[in-house]
């Protein structure tokens, strides 16, 4: 039951952020950074 | 075809889909199109040259780093979470088959415990979400691995003039301690792998550590019939990651590769607890 309660929780705040992230422009700024040349993961400094 | 065939295929599948911009022969630049606004749900650099999606990781610390919430990227992973658990670590992580290709080299074996793999949140919580918050820069990608041998290593050895700049890709200038760190760090990983299985998965894997949180919830679980188990410990032989999946068919460190599902008394089940029956 207790499973079953967390399930329902997870999908139901998953749907809350999918409508907050979309309204924030979550994509357009994930791209933004995806699309620069990170440069910690290039390791300079 | 056997069922691990199939997940190599997949493995190899997932690795190539998720590098196969060629552009960068042209463009000497990181793919910077729409698809970079999806996150893969694996360890896949974005700064690699053929990256034609964004690192998860590398996401939640930009956000971390500009003081935002990922609303969107923490829906997708807990969804993704909720629903398969760590399926995609055993089956699309290019980390993952790394780790699974390396293990097969003869050598001294080492064995991890599984106590290690709380490691995995101490590395979520500094590197990817705290440190990235209070300094306003991403250390987790500072000694990522993965960045190291899909984006630094490349990157600096390649180091091709930028058409639309005129200039280095890399400054030779900026290659510092960070850069020997970051190569020390990865080259000690790879060693791990010929030793150990998948340690970087159960040690310091921050995704993991997400997707491994959800394995008791997940809507897809593992059912070990206790009926007939006679615990004869074959599961933990063969699983790439050394749990006892009679003991703990939820465990937090399953990859869900179903190496398992070799034994007749370990099938898969949608919607139930988990538990051992």
């Amino acid at each position: 039951m207790k499973i079953k309660i967390v399930r329902i929780v997870v999908f139901f705040l998953a749907f809350i952020f999918f409508i907050l992230g979309d309204s924030n422009n979550e994509p357009l700024e994930t791209q933004n950074n995806g699309a620069t040349m990170c440069m910690a993961c290039i390791g300079l400094e | 075809m056997d069922l691990q065939n199939i997940r190599a295929l997949v493995q190899w599948c997932s690795l190539i889909l998720s590098n196969a911009y060629f552009g960068f022969l042209n463009t000497k630049q990181v793919y910077q199109g729409s698809l970079k606004s999806i996150c893969v749900p694996i360890l896949n650099c974005h700064s690699c040259p053929s990256a034609l999606f964004s690192c998860p990781i590398g996401t939640i610390q930009h956000f971390m780093t500009i003081r935002k919430f990922p609303y969107l990227l923490t829906a997708y992973l807990a969804l993704i979470g909720i629903s398969v658990g760590s399926l995609a670590c055993g089956w699309l992580c290019p980390f993952g088959l790394l780790q699974d290709l390396m293990y097969k080299i003869k050598s001294v074996k080492l064995r991890i415990s599984e106590k290690l793999s709380s490691l995995r949140y101490l590395v979520l919580f500094f590197l990817v979400i705290l440190f990235p918050l209070v300094t306003q820069e991403t250390w987790f990608s500072k000694v990522c691995p993965m960045g190291t041998f899909e984006a630094a290593i490349p990157w600096v050895l390649w180091n091709p003039i930028i058409p639309v700049y005129g200039e280095p890709a890399v400054s030779t200038q900026s290659l510092g301690w960070l850069f020997i760190i970051k190569l020390l760090i990865g080259f000690a990983f790879l060693g791990l792998f010929i030793i150990a299985k998948r340690p970087f998965c159960r040690l310091a894997c921050p995704l993991g550590a997400i997707f491994g949180f959800f394995n008791k919830y997940s809507v897809l679980q593992l059912k070990v019939d206790g009926n007939h188990c006679t615990d004869c410990q074959k599961c933990k032989t063969n699983c790439p990651v050394d749990i006892n999946i009679s003991d703990n068919p939820g465990s937090s460190t399953c990859v869900r590769c179903f190496h398992c599902l070799k034994c007749e008394n370990v099938r898969i089940q949608i919607g139930t607890d988990g538990k051992k029956t």
